[in-house]
C-alpha cells in the first residue's frame, strides 16, 4: 500500500494549505454546531422594532430589515453553504466520473458522444446555464443543487476522459492486459488509484467554486428564495439598504470570500503536494 | 587494439598529438569542485578535477552517468544554477582567463555563444518549439556584429556543408518539424556559426539512431579537422569516444580516473576501472563482462578514491586518501594508488 | 550516406497548416451552435406555464392566442417545432420579451455595446496589467511582491463579484467619493451615439468630457470583474515564466550566450504566455457571466443587467434568448483564444 506519511508531512509545512484546512474545518464546525454557537435559534423570527440597527454588544453582526440577529443568520447559512457544495460536487462526481472512465477506457461512438456533450456543456459559461435551468424550473435551493450539479459534471468527465485514455494506451496497462487481467479490475485497480488524485484537487477547488456560483444565484434570485438565511440572497436584501446598514452587507460577504478561499487554499495544497508526482507518472 | 564496437564497425585508433608542446593550453582546469546543495543533502558532484585541452584538439570526455560530467560542461560555461550549485574552489583558464572569475555580463557577451559554443543532448529539448530555425540561428549571431546579409550567407554555406539546402525552406521550419538528426545537424551548424575556439558537445548522438550518428560523427570529424575548433566530447560510450577523439579522459562519480592520448588509452590501459569499461564491451572473442556494484551515491560518496569499493586492486591506501595524478609516460596521466606504486613513484 | 532529399518544396507549410486549423476550428463551430440551440429549446419546454401565453403575453385575446398556437407550431410534433425553432433563430427572431414587449434581439443588440464596452474593458485592462506583473513575481521569487501576488491571486479568485462590487461602491464611490457609483455616464452629459462605445464615441466627437467621464464611471465595474481576470492571469504567467526558467531550451539559451534581454523578453515571455492565453479563452466565458452581476450592482445599462432583470420578472424569452447569445459569445471567444494560442506555439496546428 502506498505511504501516506511523506505526503503528509509535506502538506503541513505549507502554511497556506494549513490554514485553507483550519478555515475548512472551522466550517463543518460551525455548521454542524450552529443551534449551539449561534446567540439565537429564531433566525426567521421577525422583530420589526429591532430592525436595522448596527453591530452591538447584544447583535454582534447587527439587525437585517426583519429585525433578524444577523450573526445567527450567517452561522445558520453555513450549513446551506456546505450541503449545497457537498451535494453539487457529489452529484457531479457521481455522474461525471463513470461517465469518462467508460469514455476514456471503451473507444466506441458512444465514448465519443459523451466527450461531445460535455464539450457542449462546457461551452456555455457555467452560471449561465445554471440560471437558465434554474429559472426555468422553479426556483429554490434544490433546482439551484441540481443546476449546478448540471453543470459541473463536464468538468470530472473530462478529467477522468484524459486520464484514462493515456492510462489505456500505456504500456503498463497493455502489459497487465496481457496477463489476462479482465477490463473491470484493471479500472478499478489501475486506472482509478491514478486518477484519484486530479479528482480529489478538482473536487477542492470545485467547491469553492460551486459556492460562489451559488452565492450569485442567491443573490439573482435563482437559487435560495426568503426566507432562508443563505449568504448570497442575504446580499440581495441588503443591497436596498445600503449605504446607511452596511453591516448587512458586510458579513455575508465576508463569510463567502473566507470559504471559498479556504478551499482555494487547500485545494492549492493537494495540488502542490500531489502535482510533483502527476508530473513524474505522466511522462 | 582491436575491438568491436555499438555499430559493430572495427576500429583502430588515431594518432595523438601529444608529442606536440604548446606554450598555453586553450583550456585548463584546475582542481574544479562542485557541490549542489539539495534538501537531502549536499551533492559531491565534482571532486579536484584537472583536465586540459590543445587548440585543435577533440578531448573525450567519458564516463557513466551520474559521473559529473554535463557539470563539468556547464561548469567551462559557467552555467551552473546559482543557489543550489555551488563552485567551492578551482580555476577554469580558458586562453588565459579564467572563466569562474569573470563579470557575468563580460562572460555572457565574449565567451558563451562566441568563443565557447555547446552542441546539446536533446536537440528537440534545447531548441525552442515556438521560434522558428532562421529566427534562432539568426539570434545566436546578433552579438557577431555582423550585416544581416552576412548573417544569412554564413548561415546558408554552413547549412549546406551540413547538408541541410537552406532553400528549402528550413530556416522557416519549426523544431518540431524536422527529424532528430536533421535537428541534431542544425544545433552543429549553430555551434559553429559563431566561430568558435572550443565546442562542448554534450552526448550529442545519444538520442539518435545508429546510423544517423554514424552520419554525425563522421561529419564532426571533418569540420574539427578542417576549421581546427577544439571540441570537449562529452559521452558515455567508449567506442564513440574512440572515433572521434585524440585524447580520452575518464571520469567517475566526480574524480578523474585517467586521461591518455586514444591510442595509447587502448593500447595500454592504466587504470582499474578504464580496463573494466573496456572489459565492458565485446571483445574480438565476443565476450562481455561487467564490473560488479553500482555507480555511488554522491551525497555520501567513498573516501579517497571514489573507486575503491568495485576495485579488485583496492587497499588500505585507496580508502583514507584520493591518489595524485601521476604521468606514467608522455601525456599519459592516471589517478590510481595501485598504479603509482608500480611505478616506483612513491614519494 | 547521403539523407534522401526530398523533393517537393517546404515552404510555407506551416502557414497552411495554420489556416486549415483556424477553418477546422471554425467548422466545428457550428455543431455546438446547433446543440446549444437544442438545449435551449429543451429548457424552453420544461417552462411549467403556457408557452403559448408566455409568447403572446398576459393581454392577448383567445383569437391572438389560438393565432399564435398555429404560428409557432405549438401544436405540432416536437420535431418540427424544434425545426420551426432554428429556422426562426436563423432568421434572428428569439422572442419577444414579456417585460419590454419588444423582440428580445433587439433588447440585446441595442444594450450589447455597453457589455461588450465593459467586457473589453476588463480583460484587456487584467491582461496589460496581468502579463507584466506575473513577469515581475516570477523573476523576483520570493521575494515580498511575490507574496504579495500569490495573496491578491488567491483573493481576487475567491471574492464574490457581486460582493466586491458592493463594497467598492460603498466605500470607494459613496464614503470616499472618488468614483461614481453606478451607471455608464453621468445624466446631463450628452454624447452623440455612433457606435454605442461611450470611449470610441467620445474619441471620435473629440468630446473629451464626456470622454473622461464615461472613463470615470468604467473603473468601478472594470475594477470588480476584472479582478478574477487579472488574478487568473498573474498566476499563469508566473507559473508560465518559472516552467520556461526551468527548461531545457532556455538553458541552451544562456549556455549560448543569448543577451539577457533578448532572451527574458522574446524567448522566455513567448514560452510563458502560451498558459494565460489558454486562460483568456476561459475568461471570456466568466466575463460575460460575471457581467449579470457587476452590471446589476452598478445599474450598467448593458445584456447583464437586461438578464438579471429578466431573471426576476420569469421574462422566460429574455432569459433564453441571453443563454443563447452567452454561448455563441463565449464560443467566439475561445474560438480567438485557440487561434491566438496556434499563433503563438507551432505544434497546435499539428496535434
Amino acid at each position: 500500500m502506498i505511504s501516506f506519511m511523506p505526503w503528509v508531512k509535506q502538506f503541513l509545512r505549507d502554511r497556506l494549505a494549513v490554514f485553507g484546512l483550519f478555515i475548512i474545518l472551522s466550517l463543518i464546525f460551525v455548521a454542524i454546531l450552529a443551534p449551539y454557537l449561534a446567540p439565537t435559534t429564531s433566525i426567521y423570527d421577525v422583530h420589526l422594532s429591532e430592525r436595522l440597527q448596527p453591530p452591538s454588544s447584544t447583535h454582534l453582526f447587527g439587525t437585517d430589515s426583519q429585525g433578524r440577529d444577523i450573526l445567527s443568520r450567517v452561522i445558520y447559512g453555513s450549513r446551506i453553504t456546505i450541503m449545497i457544495a457537498v451535494i453539487a460536487i457529489g452529484v457531479s462526481l457521481f455522474l461525471g466520473v463513470p461517465l469518462g472512465l467508460f469514455a476514456g477506457y471503451s473507444q466506441n461512438w458512444l465514448s465519443g458522444t459523451i466527450q461531445r456533450i460535455s464539450d457542449i456543456f462546457l461551452s456555455i459559461p457555467q452560471l449561465i446555464l445554471a440560471i437558465a435551468i434554474a429559472a426555468v424550473l422553479q426556483p429554490s435551493i434544490t433546482t439551484a443543487i441540481l443546476a449546478l450539479s448540471l453543470t459541473y459534471w463536464p468538468w470530472f468527465s473530462r478529467l477522468v476522459y484524459a486520464q484514462a485514455r493515456s492510462l489505456k494506451v500505456s504500456t503498463f496497462i497493455e502489459a497487465t492486459q496481457a496477463l489476462g487481467a479482465s477490463t473491470s479490475r484493471i479500472i478499478f485497480l489501475h486506472v482509478l488509484p491514478n486518477v484519484i488524485t486530479p479528482i480529489i484537487i478538482r473536487s477542492t477547488i470545485g467547491m469553492g467554486y460551486t459556492i460562489l456560483t451559488a452565492a450569485t444565484l442567491g443573490f439573482l434570485g435563482v437559487g435560495a428564495q426568503p426566507p432562508s438565511p443563505e449568504w448570497g440572497l442575504t446580499l440581495a436584501e441588503a443591497r436596498e439598504f445600503l449605504p446607511k446598514a452596511w453591516w448587512f452587507a458586510l458579513f455575508p460577504g465576508l463569510a463567502i470570500f473566507t470559504v471559498v478561499m479556504g478551499f482555494n487554499m487547500l485545494g492549492d495544497g493537494f495540488r502542490d503536494v500531489i502535482d510533483p508526482r502527476l508530473r513524474m507518472s505522466r511522462k | 587494439m582491436v575491438f568491436a564496437t555499438s555499430s559493430t564497425r572495427v576500429f583502430v585508433c588515431r594518432e595523438n598529438r601529444a608529442g606536440e608542446q604548446f606554450l598555453t593550453k586553450l583550456l585548463e582546469v584546475s582542481d574544479l569542485t562542485v557541490n549542489f546543495n539539495t534538501e537531502r543533502g549536499t551533492i559531491y558532484a565534482l571532486d579536484r578535477i584537472n583536465l586540459a585541452l590543445d587548440t585543435g584538439e577533440v578531448l573525450a570526455l567519458v564516463g557513466e552517468s551520474g559521473s559529473g560530467k554535463t557539470t563539468l560542461g556547464r561548469a567551462i560555461l559557467n552555467i551552473i544554477p546559482s543557489p543550489a550549485g555551488e563552485i567551492k574552489e578551482g580555476r577554469i583558464l580558458f586562453q588565459g582567463k579564467n572563466i569562474l572569475e569573470m563579470e557575468e555580463s563580460e562572460c555572457n557577451l565574449l565567451v558563451r555563444g562566441k568563443t565557447i559554443t555547446l552542441i546539446p543532448q536533446d536537440p528537440f529539448g534545447s531548441a525552442n518549439p515556438l521560434f522558428t530555425i532562421g529566427t534562432q540561428l539568426k539570434d545566436l549571431l546578433k552579438a557577431s556584429g555582423l550585416h544581416e546579409k552576412e548573417m544569412k550567407e554564413r548561415i546558408t554555406t554552413l547549412l549546406s556543408q551540413l547538408q541541410l539546402p537552406a532553400d528549402t525552406g528550413l530556416l522557416r521550419k519549426y523544431p518540431h518539424e524536422l527529424s532528430g538528426g536533421q535537428l541534431q545537424r542544425v544545433m552543429i551548424a549553430a555551434s559553429l556559426l559563431p566561430n568558435p575556439s572550443l565546442i562542448i558537445a554534450d552526448e550529442p548522438t545519444t538520442s539518435l539512431d545508429v546510423t544517423v550518428e554514424a552520419q554525425i560523427l563522421l561529419l564532426l570529424r571533418r569540420l574539427v579537422k578542417e576549421r581546427q575548433v577544439s571540441v570537449l566530447y562529452i559521452t558515455h560510450n567508449l567506442a564513440v569516444a574512440s572515433q572521434v577523439s585524440h585524447r580520452i579522459t575518464v571520469l567517475y562519480a566526480g574524480q578523474v580516473m585517467e586521461s591518455a592520448p586514444t591510442n595509447l588509452f587502448f593500447k595500454k590501459t592504466a587504470h582499474p576501472y578504464s580496463k573494466k569499461l573496456l572489459q565492458c564491451l565485446p571483445n574480438s572473442k565476443g565476450e562481455i563482462r561487467d564490473i560488479g556494484g553500482s555507480v555511488p551515491s554522491l551525497i555520501h560518496p567513498p573516501e579517497g578514491c571514489r573507486f575503491h569499493p568495485r576495485c579488485e586492486e583496492a587497499h588500505t591506501r585507496c580508502r583514507q586518501e584520493k591518489p595524485k595524478m601521476i604521468e606514467l609516460e608522455l601525456g599519459h596521466w592516471v589517478s590510481c594508488h595501485d598504479q603509482t606504486r608500480k611505478k616506483g613513484r612513491e614519494p | 550516406m547521403k539523407p534522401c532529399k526530398r523533393k517537393q518544396s517546404f515552404e510555407g507549410v506551416h502557414d497552411m497548416k495554420l489556416l486549415i486549423y483556424s477553418f477546422k476550428r471554425l467548422f466545428y463551430f457550428l455543431p455546438i451552435l446547433l446543440c446549444l440551440i437544442a438545449i435551449v429549446f429543451f429548457l424552453f419546454y420544461l417552462i411549467p406555464a403556457d408557452p403559448v401565453r408566455l409568447i403572446a403575453g398576459p393581454y392577448a385575446t383567445p383569437e391572438q392566442t389560438e393565432k399564435v398556437r398555429q404560428q409557432y407550431g405549438l401544436d405540432k410534433p416536437l420535431h418540427v417545432q424544434f425545426s420551426k425553432y432554428l429556422i426562426r433563430f436563423f432568421h434572428g427572431d428569439l422572442g419577444t420579451s414579456i417585460y419590454t414587449h419588444r423582440p428580445v434581439m433587439e433588447d440585446l443588440i441595442s444594450r450589447a455595446p455597453a457589455t461588450l464596452e465593459l467586457g473589453f474593458a476588463s480583460l484587456m485592462g487584467s491582461i496589460l496589467l496581468g502579463i507584466p506583473v506575473g513577469v515581475f513575481v516570477a523573476i523576483r521569487r520570493n521575494s515580498w511582491a511575490d507574496h504579495l501576488c500569490r495573496a491578491i491571486t488567491i483573493g481576487g479568485l475567491a471574492v464574490a463579484s457581486f460582493w466586491l462590487g458592493i463594497m467598492v461602491q460603498l466605500y470607494l464611490g459613496y464614503h470616499l467619493d472618488l468614483f461614481p457609483i453606478g451607471g455608464r455616464i453621468t445624466p446631463g452629459i450628452s454624447l452623440k451615439n455612433l457606435t454605442g462605445f461611450h470611449l470610441i464615441d467620445a474619441l471620435l466627437t473629440l468630446n473629451m468630457k464626456a470622454f473622461f467621464d464615461s472613463l470615470l464611471h468604467l473603473i468601478l465595474p472594470v475594477t470588480t470583474l476584472g479582478l478574477p481576470c487579472f488574478a487568473t492571469i498573474v498566476r499563469f504567467t508566473r507559473g508560465g515564466v518559472l516552467d520556461s526558467l526551468k527548461s531545457d531550451y532556455v538553458l541552451y539559451e544562456k549556455a549560448m550566450g543569448l543577451s539577457r534581454s533578448v532572451l527574458v523578453y522574446k524567448y522566455i515571455l513567448r514560452n510563458a504566455i502560451t498558459a494565460p492565453i489558454v486562460q483568456i479563452g476561459l475568461l471570456v466565458g466568466y466575463t460575460i457571466a460575471g457581467a449579470i452581476v457587476v452590471e446589476k450592482v452598478f445599474a450598467w445599462p448593458g445584456v447583464g443587467n437586461f438578464a438579471a432583470t429578466s431573471i426576476i420578472m420569469f421574462d422566460y424569452n429574455a432569459i433564453l434568448g441571453f443563454t443563447l447569445w452567452s454561448g455563441i459569445a463565449f464560443c467566439i471567444g475561445t474560438l480567438f483564444a485557440d487561434i491566438a494560442l496556434a499563433l503563438v506555439d507551432p505544434r497546435e496546428v499539428s496535434r
